[in-house]
């Protein structure tokens, strides 16, 4: 089995789960410069409510086939995680909107803490494993394993990615979008409802974040409580290295970290003679969080453009 | 018939008082400018009437009671801004820009149809409709602002210094599109340092000092008053 390329792969399909979910720090960053640390949480939640919904549907007493079982779960946790980003939006960052900035980055750590121990009372403290809906497939790629569900995270994140980059781009609302986060009281003085553009950007990176919740739970089987804490500050890491408020960054980040990561995971034993296992993957990301923020603070796509207004 | 109405108009940044009970009253059609040096309170003013700061005090705008209200509601109802030192969208393109003015406007062939006018009025910037904002002049950026506002289709227009940083042939240039802005029947409130220029241009005008009012009358007046003379007009 050629360990590169089978690594290469993991870590494409690890990194699109990161770019969802950079995508939404990157997008609430760009019009607040609020680091939403309570991100994470809301992937959980939204595995979480897959979780439940699969096997809620699954005992039904009608037979629903796998598809639209799935289908209905996504969509509920969809909804759930954006009505979630909508109101912790309106109750926890809104009324700090003018506050120094120390305060709203508090109070999103609490919100983290808060919606774990939320996610713990309702879910419970065990892992949640994901109900095998479908058979997983493997297939043999040039002498690496790539399996059904991988190739699914993959093409969803990419159709996804596209869809949010037109919407930004060519769309009214997402011109919108991009004229606040520039100068939202400038986009007020065309007539753009400020509060209702930054409630859409939660609610459309809350909308990212449980699809991405839904994939790495499919991809690893199991769901817990905390497994937010420690995906959010990789987002955040590879939103960070993207270049925070970019989306392409944010992208382009994402799997870079995933990338990083998994290749890194998968020669740190023979790079330190078996001294480090592959269960210190984690300290590729918070390496590279360190390294961007001393030598390119800005990150690969954050370079400041003209602006002479 | 007024348009305009602000009535004992007082804003204050935290503790400091910056307009001090202002009254304006200003009717449909009209060219106002409004001087006064700097740090007089002008800009504050402009803003708070156009819902960027909060206000103490009443205003009227087209007949409907303006306090409290939003930007984004105030621009529906016809008042639009060009701010102080443009704020165009510097990452935004041209048209982009131009097409953000239009933000309240549901009917795309008579967006299309505005950015043309825009166009023929400023066709320098057709010729960089495609071009990011932040990457042009000065000047460049002042036409976009002023074409963006009048994408909203305002009932009045408040200007705040457009010949600020301006070279002489640009500020003469933008001067005579804010004529023809005004021939077109939108009310116009200019808001200069440049008390000479302001005086020349508008028929009727404020003058501002430390937050209040202190003198209005027509321009032809306010130009040989002596005060106004010796404060504003160097001599």
């Amino acid at each position: 089995m050629d360990i590169f390329l089978q690594q290469l792969i993991n870590g494409l399909v690890l990194g699109s789960v990161y770019a969802l979910v950079a995508l939404g720090y990157t997008m609430v960053y760009g019009i607040l410069g609020l680091i939403n640390f309570a991100h994470g949480e809301v992937v959980m939640v939204g595995a979480m409510v897959v979780l439940s919904m699969i096997s809620l549907l699954s005992s039904f007493p009608l037979p629903l086939g796998s598809e639209l079982i799935l289908l209905i779960s996504v969509v509920s946790a969809i909804i759930v995680c954006s009505t979630l980003a909508f109101f912790m939006e309106k109750v926890a960052y809104r009324p700090l909107r003018n506050a120094p900035r120390l305060a709203p980055l508090i109070t999103a750590i609490g919100m983290s803490i808060l919606l774990q121990n939320i996610a713990m009372m309702i879910w419970g403290r065990q892992y949640k494993t994901f109900p095998d809906l479908f058979s997983i497939t493997s297939y043999d790629l040039a002498g690496a394993n790539i399996t059904n569900v991988q190739i699914f995270i993959i093409c969803l994140s990419i159709l996804i990615m596209i869809a949010l980059l037109l919407l930004i781009n060519l769309t009214r609302i997402g011109r919108a979008m991009r004229a606040t986060a520039e100068n939202p009281s400038i986009a007020s003085l065309m007539g753009v409802n400020v509060n209702t553009i930054i409630s859409l950007t939660f609610v459309i990176g809350a909308a990212l974040a449980a699809v991405a919740g839904v994939l790495v739970s499919a991809n690893y089987s199991v769901a817990h409580y905390s497994m937010g804490f420690i995906l959010g500050l990789k987002a955040f890491t590879a939103a960070v290295l993207g270049g925070i408020g970019n989306m392409a960054g944010a992208m382009i980040g994402g799997i870079l970290l995933g990338l990083i990561e998994s290749i890194g995971a998968g020669y740190i034993s023979d790079i330190t003679g078996g001294f480090m296992g592959s269960h210190y993957q984690d300290v590729f990301a918070f390496l590279v969080l360190i390294v961007v923020l001393v030598f390119r603070p800005t990150g690969i796509m954050g370079e400041r453009i003209a602006d002479r207004s | 018939m007024t348009l305009l109405k602000v009535t004992d108009f007082r804003v204050a940044y935290g503790g400091i008082k910056a307009v001090k009970g202002v009254n304006l009253e200003i009717l449909r059609g009209e060219i106002v400018a409004l001087i006064g040096s700097n740090g007089a309170g002008k800009t504050t003013l402009l803003k708070a009437i156009c819902g960027l700061l909060r206000f103490e005090g009443q205003m009227t705008f087209a007949g409907v009671d303006a306090k409290r209200k939003r930007s984004d509601q105030l621009v529906k109802l016809g008042l639009s801004l060009v701010p102080e030192g443009r704020g165009v969208f510097g990452r935004l393109t041209v048209s982009e820009n131009l097409m953000m003015g239009a933000f309240l406007i549901k009917d795309k062939t008579s967006i299309k149809n505005d950015i043309d006018r825009i166009y023929q009025m400023f066709p320098r910037l057709a010729e960089r409709k495609n071009q990011i904002a932040g990457t042009l002049s000065g000047g460049e950026q002042q036409m976009l602002a002023i074409g963006r506002a009048m994408m909203a289709r305002p009932k009045m227009l408040l200007l705040d210094e457009p010949s600020m940083g301006l070279a002489p042939m640009m500020v003469e240039k933008i001067f005579h599109v804010i004529d023809e802005i005004s021939n077109s029947n939108v009310t116009i409130l200019l808001v200069e340092q440049n008390a000479n220029l302001a005086l020349n241009f508008a028929a009727r005008a404020y003058v501002m000092d430390s937050g209040r009012i202190t003198l209005d009358g027509p321009s032809f007046e306010l130009k040989t008053d002596s005060s106004v003379r010796r404060a504003y007009l160097g001599g």
